[in-house]
């Protein structure tokens, strides 16, 4: 993972230039450790560059735009409404948390602090694990939300407890003014032994000229089990880069489900580091892309430790222009015996002009080892096709099925009922068929 | 299982076994490389003025390229271009009418090699145009391919008989531009194979040539130029061993096949390159351009290989689906063992309607061996209806070594339908198990789960290729249990 240097020391001065409004004395309250992480992060970025030209991990996604656009700090902004269904829930708005949260039934199992909080009251906790994940030296995007990050959200769930609501973590872009601008969510989440919980992420809002560059760092100490879901809905021209970097230690166990939905440009990344034996984690992920968005999952599953099993399938729906990519690395490191890695990725192509390209990787450095990776691309079964007309239905309701049959496959994974309930909607409304929510009101007593 | 270290230690601490030195007088141009040893080489040649401009017009243009060096899993120390003799050729070089002719100590390498010369005219059914460093010596059944029209020469002979098919596609498929081995090649390249097939007419025998670097501290140039003209059939095959040597040596060849209207060409080879001792030191380096056009409509072109030799192996036999219903096939087997390194695997570009393609790939990796698949499919937007399925399965012996995957799929017609399949594992326990139980010996047990897994490849080789293949597997993995 090497980022190429931007192409002439003009450009380059151009692109520093553009970020040090961004970090020019803003952080002068915060503690020196964490302020120090700060300035690396910044000659991480100065070095690393823009992801311009011949960079593998970016082949396939052009990030030019942002390279070229002078991007302002998103203001601050009021707080979206919130959705009513129930959940520990917190409001990020433009990066900064918004409001202050309620969960008083769960105190003595769950904190959770904004950044001004953490690092008055949690200063060990966040020198233990702060930006412990995120390979920000690595990664110009990670990089530049370490050196800019306005505010956080930290979670903590206390040792073995089990947090039975949803916590939701609303991230809203609110795009009111003209000129370019952008956005730094940054979140932790520290399950500690044997806890159990189930985080939504939300990201809406947005616009045109909108830049959400956000890190999620995930950290499963030994036995917990983190159930992710990441619900990307934002403005169709948005510019979305999110990396979600996880490390599960022993016997622990994630599951991520990452939708995209929205978005002009976005990037989801997901790197899980199995560190302990036993670990386990699933990733879904669908997306579904028109007109012409990008959508790129870039994944990477490190296998540091034995015996841990890693499950990955990833679909995707596209139309209109839609570029779609795919890129899933499982890494196996020397020593790591026992593996058993799967790897799936499926890509539904519905137009001439949309493309999908897909690099599914095996790196693998230990023998005893069972590692496989699938990937197809296609259209619809003219056969299940056949099926269905031969039933009376309609070509056009018969596509409309099997299409929602594909993304259905995804999203009945999905464990949270309000998230799946609404991602179901949407689906059946773009398919148009007869919604769920309509079916449920018919058989509800 | 406890044999598991000892026969792992056996497999890894294995010599070379056809690693010896022919002494043979050699001729070669001074070591290093510029315009005047391009312009050298082409007046020992003898060739015309287009060549010769051809030649620099791509020495100039290597002069602006960078050495690519971004495998992440492909480690070796700087080439030295000024430090190759770039031209060597065995000093006696008149006509040669028989084999008795040729010079007795390259047809005792030969012998050793088991590939029997002499016998090739019994053998009914191969001719050899065996290819000893740069120049042709010896060229057998020439005589009954001019019946039928076929030219099967050295490529410096063609150059000087057909000078027009020649102009026509040289380049045409691997343009002199394509990249740094392949500019470097069509700058400095010494000799090679060329076969025409004309219109309808099916090439009763197997077309093979054998390549051996000899001589020492010469680069290896070769270019091979086959071209299959309307409703034509060859199959062309290839082979090589290499003397034990130190010094790391270059190999950069580029192959180019031309597959018009109906036309079908096979393409196989079987690489057995000097490795390098059991400490990674010397051994080839093999950085090969192959590629092949199939320009016409329903024309095919399958490419098949062994690749167990070579300290490195870069390579990746492609074929561009120009035509209509044109089909594209890639069978592979790759063992890197001891600090061998392979980089392989095809593109396959799909152009034309309803165009097909069928990737088989088998890595083996033991010792400290890194065996990469690296592969393209690329569905364009006017491809439409066309296919493909690829599977790629590694098998991993011992835990020094890795095995790597890498597929790229670009697609950007909707009524495309493409698969790709991958899987890792070692060889089994219960495999294993089982054979034993039946009373076989771990090592036959071995041999067989792994020629097994490489039946798929295997089966698609000519019959003279299977049996040195599998030979060829069995030397390089007996007794190793994963």
């Amino acid at each position: 993972m090497q980022g190429a240097m931007p192409e002439s020391v003009e450009t380059r001065a151009k692109m520093l230039e553009q970020w040090t409004t961004f970090w020019r004395n803003r952080f002068a309250h915060e503690p020196r450790s964490l302020q120090a992480q700060r300035r690396e992060a910044q000659d991480a970025f100065a070095q690393l560059g823009y992801p311009l030209s011949k960079n593998e991990d970016w082949k396939y996604t052009k990030v030019h735009l942002i390279a070229e656009t002078s991007w302002k700090l998103a203001p601050l902004a009021p707080a979206p409404a919130e959705p009513n269904w129930p959940a520990i829930r917190v409001l990020l708005v433009n990066g900064r948390f918004v409001g202050r949260v309620v969960h008083s039934p769960w105190h003595d199992k769950i904190s959770i602090w904004n950044w001004q909080d953490a690092f008055q009251e949690q200063l060990d906790l966040l020198e233990q694990h702060w930006n412990r994940m995120a390979r920000w030296r690595q990664h110009p995007f990670a990089a530049l939300n370490t050196a800019c990050f306005q505010d956080a959200v930290i979670i903590r769930v206390f040792p073995n407890q089990e947090i039975e609501a949803p916590i939701h973590i609303l991230i809203h872009h609110d795009a009111n003014s003209a000129e370019p601008q952008a956005c730094f969510p940054r979140i932790l989440v520290c399950l500690e032994s044997g806890s159990k919980a189930t985080l939504v992420e939300t990201y809406t809002g947005g616009g045109r000229h909108c830049f959400t560059c956000g890190v999620v760092e995930l950290l499963l100490e030994r036995g917990a089990h983190l159930d992710y879901y990441k619900v990307q809905q934002e403005h169709e021209q948005t510019v979305h880069i999110v990396q979600a970097y996880a490390r599960l230690a022993a016997e622990a166990a994630l599951r991520t489900h990452i939708v995209s939905l929205g978005g002009g440009l976005v990037r989801n990344e997901c790197d899980v580091s199995l560190v302990g034996q036993h670990g386990n984690c699933t990733l879904n992920g669908l997306y579904l892309a028109r007109g012409r968005q990008h959508v790129d999952n870039h994944t990477e599953i490190d296998h540091v430790a034995p015996a841990c099993t890693s499950y990955e399938l990833y679909k995707g729906i596209l139309t209109d222009h839609a570029h779609g990519v795919f890129h899933g690395k499982i890494y196996v490191h020397p020593g790591a015996q026992k593996t058993d890695a799967k790897q799936t990725n499926q890509a539904l192509l519905l137009s001439d002009e949309a493309e999908v390209d897909s690099k599914p990787q095996l790196e693998i450095y230990a023998d005893d080892v069972r590692c496989t990776h699938g990937a197809t691309v296609g259209q619809l079964d003219n056969q299940q096709l056949f099926y269905l007309r031969t039933r009376g239905i309609s070509m056009e309701q018969a596509r409309s099925l099997l299409i929602y049959a594909f993304a259905e496959d995804i999203i009945s994974r999905i464990q949270v009922d309000p998230v799946r309930f609404q991602l179901e909607d949407i689906l059946l409304a773009e398919e148009g068929l007869p919604l769920e929510s309509d079916l449920r009101k018919v058989h509800l007593p | 299982m406890p044999t598991d270290t000892a026969t792992i230690t056996q497999l890894t601490q294995r010599e070379y076994e056809w690693g010896f030195y022919t002494e043979i007088e050699e001729e070669k141009v001074p070591k290093g490389l510029n315009e005047e040893i391009i312009r050298t080489i082409s007046r020992i040649k003898g060739e015309p003025n287009w060549l010769l401009e051809w030649r620099l017009r791509a020495f100039r243009h290597w002069l602006t390229m960078e050495e690519p060096r971004w495998w992440p899993n492909i480690k070796y120390s700087r080439i030295d271009y000024q430090d190759i003799h770039y031209y060597a050729a065995p000093k006696r070089r008149k006509a040669l009418s028989s084999l008795d002719e040729v010079d007795p100590e390259i047809r005792r390498t030969f012998e050793r090699l088991g590939i029997p010369l002499e016998e090739q005219k019994r053998l009914a059914g191969v001719a050899v145009d065996a290819v000893f460093d740069s120049v042709s010596v010896a060229t057998t059944y020439k005589e009954k391919l001019k019946e039928l029209g076929i030219i099967f020469c050295s490529f410096s002979e063609a150059v000087r008989e057909y000078p027009d098919l020649v102009r026509q596609y040289l380049g045409s498929v691997v343009p002199y531009n394509d990249n740094f081995f392949a500019a470097l090649n069509s700058a400095v390249f010494s000799d090679g194979s060329f076969v025409y097939v004309p219109p309808g007419v099916r090439c009763p025998m197997e077309l093979s040539t054998y390549f051996r670097i000899n001589a020492r501290e010469t680069g290896q140039f070769e270019r091979t130029l086959i071209i299959a003209d309307r409703g034509s059939y060859v199959s062309y095959l290839e082979g090589c061993t290499a003397p034990m040597r130190d010094e790391n040596q270059l190999h950069a060849a580029v192959v180019e096949l031309i597959a018009l209207d109906d036309a079908e060409i096979k393409y196989s080879t079987v690489q057995n390159w000097y490795p390098g001792d059991k400490e990674g030191r010397g051994g080839i380096y093999n950085f090969v351009t192959k590629r092949g056009a199939c320009r016409g409509r329903r024309s095919k072109i399958s490419w098949t290989q062994v690749e167990t030799g070579s300290a490195i192996t870069w390579k990746y036999p492609s074929v561009i689906l120009q035509g209509d219903e044109s089909v594209g096939e890639f069978y592979s087997v790759a063992v890197t063992n001891n600090y061998q390194q392979a980089d392989t695997g095809t593109k396959m570009i799909h152009l034309g309607r309803n165009t097909r393609s069928t990737i088989v790939s088998k890595g083996i990796s033991a010792g400290h061996g890194q065996n990469t698949y690296r592969g393209l499919v690329k569905i364009m937007k006017g491809a439409a209806y066309a296919r493909n399925y690829s599977q790629c399965d590694s098998l991993l012996i011992g835990d020094k070594c890795g095995a790597h995957t890498m597929p790229y799929i670009e697609v950007r017609n909707s009524t495309a339908r493409v698969e790709h399949e991958a899987s890792t594992s070692k060889i089994g326990e219960d495999q294993i198990f089982y054979c034993r139980q039946r009373g076989l010996s771990t090592e036959d047990a071995v041999n067989m789960i792994v020629n097994g897994f490489c039946k798929q490849v295997l089966l698609n080789l000519p019959m003279e290729f299977a049996v040195e293949a599998q030979k060829l597997l069995g030397i390089s993995l007996e007794g190793s249990v994963g």
